[in-house]
């Protein structure tokens, strides 16, 4: 489908590597705690409203959109997203697909990277996991949840690609 | 002069390594300054006591203690004044500007010259008077919303001097000749300031704002009282002749602020440098480097589109008050003019070649854009009900939207010449983006649902502008020609040859 005006520099149909399996445990962790809270929230406000004496199927709207949010914040989203996910790291660009509903695909030239981090919060820490964050002049991208040595490794080897670095 | 006052400053022509302290001018700005901030806590009380007895607080003790009151006030900003003064020291050592100031807590602050996108020179009404300026210093990936440092009250020969300092960077590093020839200078001419000023993009939102204000707060102002002095209007025709009246005056104020901003505007070049001079009450004063202007838009606004009108913007890094916004590089151009002028101004562009048109199965999706119909629809909706019979009426704002979206279809489009994306789009405006692909930081293709079966998607482009970049989109190209831009764009730096 991609016209092959330049030699050389066709864009493989979609980027090469997966992120990693953990992944999919890690987000569900997350949809679990966000989840908890909404339900929580949507029951306090079902029981006050069933308090007050509203007929009870409108009080229940509440806690059933909370529980439909929460299915999809722990089975449905986490799953998409790390079906679509997708990123390859060349010597020259990073490549980068994502996406729940609407695909992104990110090119982002190495020579226009000023820096790399890697982050790690609590969740991703305990399954042994790691975000890398790119920034360039114009914005932050992430690649979420490689296992940690990978994305070290990822750290490392992008920082110094990204080394021969021009200014803006 | 200045420098006698001044105590550091007392010999002649200090070098710039050593601690400057601003134009005394800057302890009359900043009391004032302090002053205003401690007024309306101060008042307060005094408020209070109003509301409470009335008017029998105007009694001789009340006065004492407003007079007292006055007196603290203006002691207590005068001595803040003072010792702000002192404590801000500013100085070019080793490559770096020094500033350090606070009265209470000490700020430091080192900034690389070469980390400086712009510096501006600006003068206030008080600063015109006092017979200084105000130097602002811009660098890349600072604040958001204040420069990284201001200058409040700089005599003007010092101010040129800093400038100069500040700026001089790429001087010093090629040593080369001053040029000879004039620099390349354009001015706004007084006729096209009054042009620039009624055709001015504000008044359309202004004016969209005014509407909107007046039909909810028909309740709140009295449109018939008002009515009754034009004779026997009927209350429709009342409101229709007040937002008319209303319309015309924002129409009014909005010529009046183009023209006080950009009075006087002139554009120059100087080496690497642009220079832009505006304002009528507040002259301004922006240097910009050359090489810092990530993006050139070329914006038509509705009213001027057909008059073949254009303003002149520009992102540049680091530069603006937010991320994303643009500065206005010159504000009124016949669009011929534009060619010769980029190249006059800027290093040389492409030709504005012919732009390749989305392809046809996307005038659909521009017909009934969600982020226009749906706002139509909402807006149409209340009056078509509660006002049932001529409610309907507003219901042609629908197909009025959906004839724009066929109009945004027709201006859409996009072509690469050499190294340059040039991305053209309308929301109400014609906008063309011009995009050297090395100021290009990231591109990417975006595709819902909706475009993956059809095959469109999305392009984007980021540069740096502002603190976070600036974002131009593309919607509903072709999907393969999409990918067709994000190998363009990845093939500049495949070479090797990051320099155009």
């Amino acid at each position: 489908m991609v016209d092959q005006t330049v030699p050389g520099t066709r864009l493989p149909a979609e980027p090469s590597q997966r992120i990693d399996a953990r992944a999919l445990k890690a987000w569900r962790m997350q949809g679990l705690l966000q989840s908890a809270v909404i339900v929580l929230f949507a029951a306090a406000t079902g029981l006050g409203l069933w308090q007050l004496g509203i007929v009870w199927w409108i009080a229940a709207i509440a806690p059933v959109l909370a529980v439909i949010v929460s299915i999809a914040l722990i089975w449905i989203v986490p799953a998409v997203r790390w079906r679509h996910w997708r990123y390859e790291v060349s010597e020259q660009q990073l490549d980068l697909q994502r996406g729940i509903i609407i695909l992104t695909r990110t090119l982002v030239p190495m020579v226009r990277v000023q820096h790399v981090d890697t982050r790690q919060g609590p969740i991703l820490r305990r399954y042994g996991l790691a975000s890398v964050e790119i920034s360039t002049a114009a914005g932050t991208q992430e690649i979420p949840a490689l296992a940690l040595d990978v994305a070290d490794d990822l750290r490392n080897r992008i920082s110094l690609l990204a080394g021969v670095a021009e200014d803006v | 002069m200045i420098c006698a006052i001044a105590s550091p400053c007392s010999r002649v022509l200090p070098k710039m390594s050593e601690p400057h302290r601003l134009h005394p001018a800057a302890i009359m700005l900043w009391t004032l300054r302090f002053a205003r901030e401690l007024f309306i806590p101060a008042i307060i009380p005094l408020g209070i006591q109003f509301f409470r007895h009335g008017l029998d607080i105007l009694n001789a003790q009340t006065m004492v203690l407003v007079a007292a009151g006055l007196l603290v006030l203006l002691l207590a900003s005068g001595t803040y004044g003072v010792l702000a003064w002192r404590r801000f020291t500013y100085r070019i050592d080793e490559g770096e500007l020094h500033v350090e100031q606070g009265v209470i807590s000490r700020n430091r602050r080192f900034i690389p010259l070469e980390r400086i996108q712009a510096v501006d020179l600006s003068q206030g009404l008080l600063q015109r008077l006092l017979g200084v300026v105000r130097v602002q210093v811009e660098t890349a990936g600072g604040g958001r919303s204040s420069p990284e440092v201001s200058l409040a009250a700089v005599s003007r020969d010092d101010a040129n001097r800093l400038r100069r300092a500040l700026a001089g960077q790429h001087e010093t590093l090629d040593e080369r000749p001053q040029m000879e020839t004039p620099a390349p200078v354009r001015r706004l001419a007084f006729a096209d300031l009054l042009i620039a000023g009624s055709t001015s993009g504000r008044v359309g939102i202004a004016l969209s704002i005014v509407v909107s204000i007046i039909a909810f707060a028909d309740d709140l102002i009295p449109f018939d009282a008002i009515a009754g002095q034009f004779g026997r209007l009927s209350g429709f025709g009342a409101v229709v002749l007040a937002a008319l009246l209303f319309a015309g005056f924002v129409w009014f104020l909005g010529v009046l602020g183009t023209t006080l901003a950009h009075a006087g505007f002139t554009l120059t070049r100087d080496g690497d440098n642009l220079t832009i001079e505006r304002g009528l009450l507040e002259r301004r004063h922006a240097t910009i480097p050359i090489d810092r202007i990530q993006s050139i838009r070329v914006v038509e606004g509705i009213v001027r589109q057909p008059f073949g009108l254009v303003e002149l913007r520009i992102d540049s890094a680091g530069y603006g008050e937010h991320s994303g916004e643009s500065t206005v590089l010159f504000p009124l151009l016949r669009r011929d003019d534009v060619l010769p002028f980029l190249r006059e101004m800027t290093p040389a562009l492409a030709a504005l070649a012919t732009f390749n048109q989305l392809p046809s199965r996307a005038r659909r999706r521009y017909a009934l854009r969600l982020s226009q119909v749906g706002p139509a629809i909402a807006l149409a909706a209340l009056p078509a009900i509660a006002l049932f019979p001529l409610g309907l009426v507003a219901l042609l704002l629908i197909p009025a939207v959906m004839l724009l979206g066929l109009w945004q279809y027709r201006t859409a489009g996009w072509v690469v010449e050499n190294d340059t994306l040039l991305l053209r789009w309308r929301i109400l405006s014609r906008t063309t983006v011009i995009l050297p692909r090395r100021r290009i930081q990231q591109a990417e293709s975006r595709r819902t649902p909706f475009q993956r079966r059809v095959r469109l998607a999305t392009f984007a482009a980021r540069v740096a502008s502002g603190g976070s970049g600036a974002a131009f989109d593309l919607q509903h190209m072709d999907d393969a020609e999409a990918n067709r831009l994000l190998t363009w764009f990845a093939a500049g730096h495949r070479t090797g040859t990051t320099e155009l």
